[in-house]
């Protein structure tokens, strides 16, 4: 044990490292625009522009989601950063969902990858918006005047040094500083997590535990959580389980990775109340995987 | 400057350690160890916003005279950052748990062909273009890459390897060739080295059925790390 430690440590590191370097930048351009939001952006004028509506509310978020350059660690800061100005939830919930799966970069990936069967890029968006959209809509009987969000200590009084600072680019960058060093714990965290899983945890182990329509879906699904990979490339990570697994497992693997990876879960835990995480993960995850198994079983 | 001013300004700041970590595995060409070549700029400009952010929350610790100390959150964000600037860079090797057995042949038609002087790539995009054993047969190679052992080799060969990376080390996939040694002692799993042979006409059949031709005579010499040691999409 203490020899195959040894041996793998160096690797353990590399990884550690490798999902930390590589996620922080998108975390930094969350926190940013979630502090320009705080900041530059008065409550009124955001739910001006947001539909009040709920239905129309979400397919905002859902549409905005689909031209948001980010992968799931910028997103859920500015989920967060937006319903702390009053955003309604369900259009959070449907920016959060679809923005890393429909993303023009991720499209753009996925299409790389699988354009010698672009039936797997038209499901991951048709699948990726029924996702969000069904349910971003358990979130409209969400009562408004219940805060959706965990109170957070590190961020509270912080409006004091906002008056303190004079301009607003430092109200900004230190509004950010505040909100990075109280996210970083869940990449941390998670990324720590993700590296021991990786290195200790071959693949081709998991590979092997299950094939078959059902359990397929269910073994890329756990595959997915575990490698935590940025949604803007996971396309390429599928392609390589792509002649060993079923087009739905495939599917499950390019839905379930943007939203309940190690990182993303991690940080939407750590952010909303548990009466929001609960009904948001659960039903994504099984959403995905009745659509999954609709794709192998009846339409691919 | 006293010490303990100097530590509470750099705790105050654990983004502006983040962008000395970005800076330096930048500037001694390691960054390259973690993240693939297309995925350095988006790290660079994790790197600019992080010193932005970092630089701001040390000038108000510096200014303030009363600003509190370093929260266990603060202390977790610290110990990547750490570790990073401490201990030294290495790349991926064949001891990897996550990818220590050759990855499905689809990828190889996306690997990019890679800088010049290094034909890796290009190899092992030939490698799904060219299913027929008589286009490989008698072509010289030369290849540098890491060597890793692989269940079902025939007797005295390896695997000339690397790594592909789309993203970041986390979705690394190995790809290589077999080669069969006609004397000698096998060289040290995850040692880097320079292979120089022939295709033959043998192949060898990995676990997943894929057919990868034998580099055959084989000259193999030690060779330090390449800067960019992982293959691109």
């Amino acid at each position: 044990m203490v020899d195959l430690l040894a041996a793998r440590l160096p690797n353990l590191v590399t990884v550690f490292l490798g999902i930390f370097l590589e996620a922080s930048p998108f975390l930094l351009v969350g926190v940013l625009v979630s502090s320009v939001l705080d900041v530059a952006v008065s409550t009124d004028r955001l739910t001006r522009i947001f539909p009040r509506n709920g239905v129309l509310g979400l397919l905002g978020g859902v549409t905005v989601g689909a031209v948001a350059p980010l992968c799931e660690c910028g997103t859920v800061p500015i989920a967060r950063g937006s319903v702390s100005k009053g955003l309604p939830l369900p259009a959070a919930v449907g920016f959060l969902l679809a923005a890393p799966v429909i993303n023009p970069v991720t499209v753009a990936a996925t299409y790389t990858a699988f354009k010698d069967d672009l039936r797997i890029l038209t499901l991951r968006i048709a699948l990726g918006v029924a996702v969000a959209l069904a349910v971003g809509s358990l979130f409209l009987l969400w009562p408004r005047q219940e805060t959706p969000l965990r109170s957070n200590p590190q961020m509270a009084g912080h409006g004091h040094s906002h008056a303190r600072a004079g301009s607003r680019l430092i109200a900004v960058l230190d509004h950010a500083a505040h909100e990075l060093s109280s996210l970083m714990i869940y990449l941390v965290v998670a990324a720590l997590v993700a590296a021991l899983l990786q290195v200790f945890l071959p693949r081709p182990q998991l590979v092997a535990l299950g094939q078959g329509p059902l359990l397929s879906v269910a073994i890329m699904m756990v595959i997915a959580v575990v490698l935590s990979t940025c949604s803007s490339v996971d396309a390429f990570v599928a392609l390589a389980f792509s002649t060993t697994f079923a087009p739905g497992a495939i599917l499950a693997f390019l839905l379930i990775s943007p939203v309940l990876n190690l990182k993303s879960g991690a940080l939407v835990i750590g952010l909303f109340r548990p009466r929001v995480v609960l009904p948001l993960l659960s039903a994504s995850t099984a959403s995905i995987v009745l659509a999954a198994l609709a794709v192998n079983y009846h339409l691919l | 400057m006293t010490m303990h001013r100097l530590w509470r300004l750099l705790v105050a700041s654990p983004a502006l350690l983040l962008a000395l970590l970005v800076a330096k595995l930048w500037l001694t060409g390691t960054l390259r160890y973690y993240v693939n070549d297309r995925t350095v700029w988006i790290v660079l400009l994790g790197g600019f916003l992080s010193a932005l952010i970092g630089v701001a929350a040390s000038y108000r610790a510096w200014r303030s005279s009363h600003e509190p100390g370093p929260s266990w959150r603060t202390l977790v964000f610290l110990v990547p950052v750490i570790v990073g600037l401490l201990v030294p860079a290495r790349p991926l090797s064949a001891a990897s748990g996550q990818a220590s057995s050759l990855g499905a042949l689809q990828l190889a038609s996306h690997v990019s062909s890679g800088s010049p002087g290094d034909n890796f790539g290009t190899w092992i995009g030939a490698l799904a273009d060219h299913p027929d054993p008589s286009w490989w047969a008698g072509q010289h190679v030369m290849l540098v890459g890491f060597t890793a052992q692989q269940d079902g080799l025939p007797a005295r060969s390896f695997i000339v390897g690397r790594y592909l990376v789309t993203c970041c080390v986390v979705d690394a996939t190995l790809l290589g060739f077999p080669v069969q040694l006609d004397h000698g002692t096998l060289p040290a799993e995850g040692r880097w080295v320079q292979v120089t042979g022939v295709f033959g006409r043998r192949y060898w059949t990995d676990p997943h059925g894929t057919n990868y031709p034998l580099i055959l005579h084989a000259h193999i010499v030690p060779v330090t790390v390449p800067s960019s040691p992982y293959l691109s999409p």
